[in-house]
């Protein structure tokens, strides 16, 4: 199904709330109040696929914590104080995860249209384009290192400073040559055009925006209000 | 109109540049501009879109008139609304992972209003034919349907006056007649073209003129009749490839019956995504086989299976009579693949090719040997990441043939390459099989089929 | 290549996708070594800073202009802002004005200058680890004490940062992990990066 993605400014608005809600807060339990909230925010943009990994994630860490705190569960890996961080923490993850994967276009747009300079958006397109593109780079190392034997476990062990290397600098030459090319097509397309940049993206506020944007203070203050602050 | 008057470019860091070049390219025109890597091809063409001396520094002298504007007063970014670019590797110039951003990127770039960009985009989308490829990721388009986006993208800025720099390096043989496709459509509306390109015979019916570039100077130039009319001794003097499409030559299958190594019912697996099934082929030792086929038939993954970088999800492969596991291919077959980019792991051309075994005299001695045939001995020093794209291809050949495997395969090795190289790369091969080895080509390089291979073996 | 300060597309190009690089090494290390508390408490700072220090060189002597370290910790703050941590930007930017004041006499020229910047911003790291764990400890402590944990297994939690010998340990432990890294890092540049004519 297709995501409905909320205006960026209030995925922005979002993840202030929640930040602000998880940072104050004296009873740390009580955040699920908050992730709560950010699965209902999930669910009105029709974020299914991080909506159901992210409930998994979160009942395991529930059934963690249940434990740890009725029947006295210590863990030999992993620490409990992690599962407590992230447990806090989660409602955060849920908003900022949301934010990070809304279409670049429309972050651009948004950041077009506080008049951020040209060099800034490029700097944004580029760190999406980051991902799939040294993906398919570290997988072509990867391959042409298994095709020269230099990834026998042997090898591996005897030499392990040099295949740090084999597998660093292949990368980061082809990371200076992508930055290159990414250049050179930026700048033969205008990127140096001074004056604002313009959107093929437009997002207008709407009811459920407006909505959300309500929701997140009155949820997050009441929060606090029930369950305390730490100052 | 284009006019260049005398104009001599240099590199700051480099020697190399251009000189003394003089030249009318009228409205609607279609030139080619070609030679042998290193000539200056590239250089004049980002003379003309203003990214030299802007973006790569360097001294220029003379001047360059854009319809009587001198183009060298212009900002770079002026420049650009009026000649667009078009450039080797389509993955690496993309902003956006999905096609409307992408499209819409120059003029974002511009500031132009939302409306005009909405508009100007569909329009680039509808007229290169691509409303199918909305919603869908621009990684997993092939190279063709890429730099279809971006020709789309420079289109959308409606430029007079398009500058492609070897457009085809990374396109395969459908890519290239797609390319060349969208190119007819922008000179039917009247757009001028300058393509500095190796392969020639895909612009056939698009080109008017024919420059032939050497050591930064236009030697010649010729009408397409003229260049058809070249002998194939000049033709081969000149580094230069087929000017026209000639037929796919039809080879023989290989002789089962003497197979080296034979697949039996193979199958390819990956992500529960069938890629083929059922494959059954040999490959004879001292042949070359080209391996063909369609876009996505599977050539790649068949080479990956052969050389045992992937495993295959059923059948199984015999190396001279022996089956053998992925693991104990890899010792027996080497693969090059067509990008070069990530094959170097070391800091100069002779580590690389001792790279991962001892270095015994008689090893040495074959390398140096090997670098001397390739014509890499002057290099044997360098760095292999400031090598050049023929240089590099030569390079892997190298490595592949010093490995001591029974059976190299390659994967589009000629791809980007002119004449010369390509040439170089066909004697070499051949060389290896007349020695014992199998070798197996994947791609659509009829030249170097013709010149090279002994049979054919095409994927469906 | 000429020293004047403007930022040019490339430079901002390239920094943002070593950036990238380098904060996509950090998490998988930060994230593989939280399975054990030694490792992610001890261990983890130095053996990041011991692989991102090549990256960093490389950044710097590329880009070759000011404001390359503030650009890389103001981002790498950024990304711990929305993982909830938002404390650590103001740290990190904090780092990165110290590496620039370092680097601000064409430090990118001077592999000495270089070392000790990184070196410097090694030593500073360890705040990813001891931040977070100040913010949240008084919130774990009473959850822990309420979960009828005794005081000494809470307190043996954080015996690496407790401890004087300990906590010298792993200052001394990251400091050396980052000048290695660095002195490996300007033979890599040496070795590679200015043979291969990318600097």
């Amino acid at each position: 199904m297709q995501r409905r993605n909320l205006a960026v400014p209030v995925k922005l608005w979002a993840l202030l709330w929640a930040i602000l809600g998880i940072s104050l807060t004296g009873n740390v339990v009580l955040t699920c109040v908050l992730t709560a909230a950010g699965f209902l925010y999930l669910a009105v943009q029709k974020n299914w696929r991080l909506l159901g990994g992210f409930a998994l994630f979160y009942g395991v860490l529930a059934l963690l914590l249940y434990l740890i705190r009725y029947y006295g569960l210590h863990m030999v890996v992993f620490s409990e104080f992690y599962v407590l961080m992230f447990w806090n923490l989660s409602p955060v993850f849920l908003v900022s995860w949301d934010l990070i994967t809304t279409p670049p276009g429309e972050l651009a747009a948004f950041l077009s249209r506080i008049h951020m300079p040209t060099a800034v958006i490029l700097g944004l397109l580029v760190l999406f384009r980051f991902f799939p593109t040294m993906k398919a780079e570290l997988g072509s190392v990867g391959r042409s290192m298994r095709n020269r034997g230099l990834t026998a476990p042997m090898r591996l062990l005897t030499h392990p400073a040099a295949s740090c290397e084999y597998v660093l600098v292949p990368m980061l030459l082809r990371c200076l040559q992508l930055a290159d090319q990414l250049s050179v097509s930026a700048v033969a397309r205008g990127a140096e055009t001074p004056g604002k940049r313009g959107s093929y993206y437009e997002r207008k506020m709407d009811a459920m925006d407006w909505c959300q944007l309500a929701l997140w203070p009155v949820v997050t203050v009441l929060f606090l209000w029930i369950g305390g602050m730490r100052l | 109109m284009i006019r260049m008057e005398n104009v001599s470019f240099c590199y700051v860091d480099c020697d190399q540049g251009v000189k003394d070049i003089n030249l009318t390219i009228h409205d609607g025109e279609c030139v080619v501009l070609t030679g042998p890597s290193g000539g200056g091809k590239t250089t004049l063409t980002r003379l003309l879109n203003g990214l030299a001396p802007a973006y790569y520094p360097g001294s220029m002298e003379g001047h360059i008139f854009l319809d009587d504007t001198h183009l060298e007063m212009l900002p770079q970014y002026a420049v650009g609304r009026r000649v667009g670019s078009v450039f080797q590797d389509p993955k690496s110039q993309f902003f956006s992972s999905e096609l409307a951003g992408e499209v819409a990127f120059a003029c974002e770039n511009y500031g132009m209003a939302r409306e005009e960009i909405r508009s100007r985009t569909d329009a680039a989308i509808r007229t290169f034919f691509l409303e199918h490829l909305r919603g869908r990721s621009l990684d997993v388009l092939s190279s063709g349907e890429k730099q279809r986006v971006a020709i789309a993208s420079v289109y959308a800025l409606r430029p007079g006056v398009y500058v492609c720099d070897e457009p085809t390096a990374n396109l395969d043989g459908e890519g290239a007649g797609q390319l060349a496709g969208g190119l007819k459509k922008l000179k039917d509306e009247g757009c001028t073209l300058v393509i500095a390109e190796h392969r020639l015979a895909w612009l056939s019916g698009i080109a008017d003129r024919f420059l032939y570039l050497d050591g930064g100077r236009i030697l010649w130039e010729k009408s397409p009749a003229e260049m058809a009319r070249m002998s194939v001794g000049e033709r081969e003097n000149c580094g230069l490839r087929e000017v026209t499409k000639s037929s796919f030559p039809m080879l023989p299958s290989p002789d089962s019956g003497a197979a080296f190594i034979r697949t039996e019912s193979l199958s390819c697996k990956r992500k529960s995504n069938l890629i083929f099934h059922c494959l059954s082929l040999s490959f004879c030792a001292g042949e070359i086989t080209a391996v063909t086929g369609r876009n996505g038939a599977g050539k790649t993954s068949l080479a990956m299976v052969l050389s045992g970088l992937w495993k295959e999800s059923g059948g199984s492969v015999l190396i001279g009579g022996e089956k053998l596991r992925a693991a104990e291919r890899r010792r027996r077959v080497w693969y090059s693949a067509n990008d070069t980019g990530t094959q170097f792991f070391t800091n100069s051309v002779t580590e690389e090719l001792l790279l991962g075994d001892h270095r015994s005299q008689p090893r040495l001695e074959r390398a140096r040997e090997l670098l001397k045939q390739l014509g890499l001995y002057g290099y044997k020093d360098v760095h292999p990441a400031t090598l050049s794209g023929g240089q590099k291809q030569r390079l892997s050949l190298a490595c592949g043939i010093l490995s001591g495997r029974d059976v190299l395969i390659f994967d589009e090795p000629t791809s980007g390459l002119d004449g010369g190289n390509m040439r170089i790369i066909a004697d070499m091969l051949r060389g290896e099989a007349d020695k014992g080895k199998t070798i197996l080509v994947i791609t659509h390089d009829r030249e170097l089929i013709r010149r090279c291979c002994d049979c054919m073996v095409k994927i469906e | 290549m000429k020293n004047n300060n403007k930022w040019t597309v490339r430079d901002v190009i390239t920094t943002v996708l070593l950036t990238v690089g380098l904060i996509l090494i950090q998490l998988v290390i930060n994230m593989v070594c939280m399975v054990n508390d030694f490792a992610s408490m001890v261990l983890s700072v130095g053996i990041t800073m011991l692989l991102c220090a090549p990256v960093y060189f490389l950044m710097v002597s590329r880009v070759h202009k000011r404001f390359v370290s503030l650009i890389y910790m103001t981002i790498l703050g950024l990304v711990f802002l929305i993982m909830g941590n938002w404390y650590l930007l103001p740290y990190y930017m904090l780092v990165g004005v110290i590496c620039e004041a370092i680097l601000w006499k064409n430090g990118w020229e001077s592999k000495k200058k270089m070392t000790l910047s990184w070196t410097v911003a090694s030593l500073l790291y360890n705040g990813v680890n001891l931040l977070p764990l100040w913010f949240f400890w008084d919130t774990y402590e009473t959850f822990a004490l309420q979960s009828g944990m005794e005081q000494s297994y809470i307190d043996s939690f954080v015996r690496y940062y407790s401890s004087p010998g300990w906590l010298a340990f792993i200052i001394l432990f990251t400091t050396v992990c980052g000048f290695v890294g660095s002195l490996i890092g300007g033979r890599l540049i040496g070795k590679h990066f200015k043979k291969a004519g990318v600097l």
